[in-house]
């Protein structure tokens, strides 16, 4: 999992979150808030979260894809 | 930081981003070591001397001593300038990491690009984010524009430029911890395409190590200051002073020998308030994951970035930063950062040192080279027309599906593997080269939805394109040399001392021997 949930409620509607994600996951939804557009492509940096000034936005620390057999031929422990 | 530096030889600069430039790319997200050489410590020779020493054969004491020499007068420019640095006592905070005498200034990344940003808007630089940039434009034989769209609107995007500098960072696959995930290796492709050469691309392999199930990174720190690696049968890998890769081998031979999985054991770690001030995103990861992260071993695995972060891959550049293609400059990962490492991967501090020491000889001499070139009369400029149609064809694709983001992240699946990409044989090159192969004609026929979407395509087009370059490149290099491993050639061979180019010939890449570092641009 990836960012989860804006907290509407708490948001400003800075969009400082879009601004500022690297990836372009988020964008302004229809009225005026942000919204998560594509999550599958949030890397959980955490900076729309740390950045957000009214603490509306969580994200999840856990990886956001499969990084796979990084042992290859050696083994398949990736944890 | 280039921006930085050709605003101040008063050039007329325009910075491009698929993203948000300055905040966006590794350099924010960095553990904030920039490797640095003071004065009154030891001698500047000792320090060429190691870092030579360690570079196989395929790095210059030419280049180190101008990187060693320029760098701490910029850092203390910087300083000056009001960029954050740690400080103890009012002098620069000293750290070390992984190689040989390393002896890094540490600096909060976030803040210090943020900074950067800010000061280059005062001095008139223009930010135009979120533009993926897929072209460079010619006109009569010399670089004079760019072509791309904006990642949100979808708007055809051309400006033109007298010089270009190719800062997108490097090829990391999509990372295997945040802040790796966002550079796709956009600059190498769009060098390549212009025609300049790339170079060092077999060592485009650098590994980190990350806790199995979370984003984790700053190795350097943790295994410098306490930290250490621990097998299943509980022995620590006494590993000091060795390279990055050095380190991820010697893991991968543990594991090869029955003795894995690896473990990282923090308990000793000393540093845990640099952590909090210097890389907030890791210690907000470490209080939401609910892991005692420095209080029991986790388990870890090798973590590949390519040819972003400590690795040597990138484009060819001289000792004004320019490609081999007049006009066209590089800085930072895009840049070939062997000329300095060689062929050691995963010296720690190197990224953030090459980037601000590339950054001003790219910066400066790109704005000289721009206001020693004539004006670009209107009569010279390009019709766009065929090109707009070529950039935006996946969205017309309606009948095709979207899997470019499924193909990068297969893609990264198989350059991360270590068979693959650290410990190599002729036999799974050639396997790898030809899933890339597949990959790419898939690709060319699949569709994007939206602009967004397009951005994808074109991250996927430049992955694969790197991906086949490193692939080349390690094919032709049938020896062990530095942080290149071949099982099929497990010696040094002398004839190969010699650094190789990869450059577009037709629809083809070709490998060429360039010599040594000095040689290559003859």
């Amino acid at each position: 999992m990836t960012i989860t949930n804006i907290t509407l409620q708490h948001c400003t509607g800075c969009l400082r979150c879009i601004e500022i994600c690297p990836l372009d996951v988020l964008r302004e939804g229809p009225n005026g808030l942000p919204e998560i557009k594509y999550q599958e492509d949030c890397q959980c940096c955490y900076l729309c979260e740390l950045e957000c000034p009214s603490d509306a936005i969580y994200v999840l620390p856990d990886r956001a894809y499969d990084p796979g057999n990084v042992y290859g031929k050696w083994g398949i422990k990736k944890g | 930081m280039a921006a930085r530096f050709a605003a101040l030889e008063k050039a007329k600069v325009v910075v491009l981003d698929k993203a948000r430039a300055a905040t966006s790319g590794p350099s924010a997200f960095a553990a904030g070591d920039i490797l640095c050489w003071l004065p009154g410590e030891e001698p500047l020779e000792e320090w060429i001397e190691a870092y030579f020493q360690v570079g196989a054969g395929l790095n210059s004491r030419e280049w180190l001593a101008s990187l060693l020499d320029t760098n701490y007068r910029l850092i203390l420019e910087l300083n000056r300038e009001g960029f954050p640095f740690e400080k103890e006592n009012g002098k620069f905070l000293r750290r070390s990491g992984r190689g040989p005498l390393v002896k890094c200034v540490l600096a909060p990344m976030f803040k210090f690009q943020e900074f950067s940003r800010e000061l280059c808007l005062k001095l008139g630089v223009t930010f135009l984010d979120r533009v993926a940039v897929t072209k460079i434009i010619f006109s009569g034989g010399q670089p004079n524009g760019l072509i791309g769209f904006h990642v949100r609107t979808g708007d055809f995007i051309a400006i033109q430029a007298k010089a270009i500098i190719l800062a997108t960072g490097g090829c990391s696959f999509r990372g295997p911890f945040f802040g790796q995930n966002v550079v796709a290796g956009e600059g190498l492709r769009l060098g390549l395409e212009a025609g300049a050469k790339l170079a060092y691309m077999e060592y485009g392999n650098h590994y980190n190590v990350s806790l199995a199930a979370f984003n984790t990174y700053g190795q350097s720190k943790f295994m410098a200051h306490g930290g250490k690696y621990l097998n299943s049968l509980g022995q620590e890998l006494l590993l000091k002073g060795a390279s990055g890769n050095t380190i991820v081998k010697a893991l991968v031979e543990e594991v090869k020998a029955g003795r894995g999985p690896i473990y990282m054991d923090l308990t000793g770690f000393r540093e845990r308030e640099l952590i909090e001030k210097l890389m907030p995103n890791l210690a907000r990861l470490i209080a939401r994951s609910g892991i005692d992260f420095y209080g029991i071993k986790h388990e870890v695995w090798p973590a590949f970035t390519g040819t972003s972060n400590a690795a040597a891959a990138g484009i060819f550049i001289d000792r004004k930063g320019m490609s081999t293609v007049p006009g066209l400059f590089a800085a930072g990962d895009t840049a070939a950062k062997g000329l300095i490492v060689g062929g050691c991967i995963g010296l720690s501090g190197i990224s953030l040192a090459w980037a601000l020491y590339t950054g001003f000889l790219a910066g400066k001499n790109a704005a000289r080279y721009a206001k020693e070139t004539p004006p670009l009369r209107i009569s010279e400029e390009p019709s766009f027309e065929e090109e707009q149609n070529t950039i935006f064809t996946p969205l017309r694709h309606k009948e095709k599906q979207f899997i470019a983001r499924d193909l990068l992240i297969k893609t990264s699946q198989l350059m991360s593997r270590v068979d693959i990409s650290l410990i190599r044989s002729e036999e799974r090159i050639l396997t790898a080269l030809k899933q890339i192969k597949e990959s790419q004609q898939k690709l060319i026929e699949s569709a994007a939805r939206d602009p967004h979407e397009l951005m994808i395509w074109y991250e996927t087009l430049s992955t694969l394109t790197v991906a086949e370059a490193i692939l080349l490149s390690a094919l032709h290099r049938k020896e062990t040399r530095g942080d290149f491993y071949r099982e099929d050639y497990p010696e040094a061979n002398p004839e190969l001392e010699s650094v190789l180019g990869v450059e577009k010939s037709g629809d083809s890449l070709v490998v060429t021997k360039l010599g040594k570092p000095e040689e290559g641009y003859r």
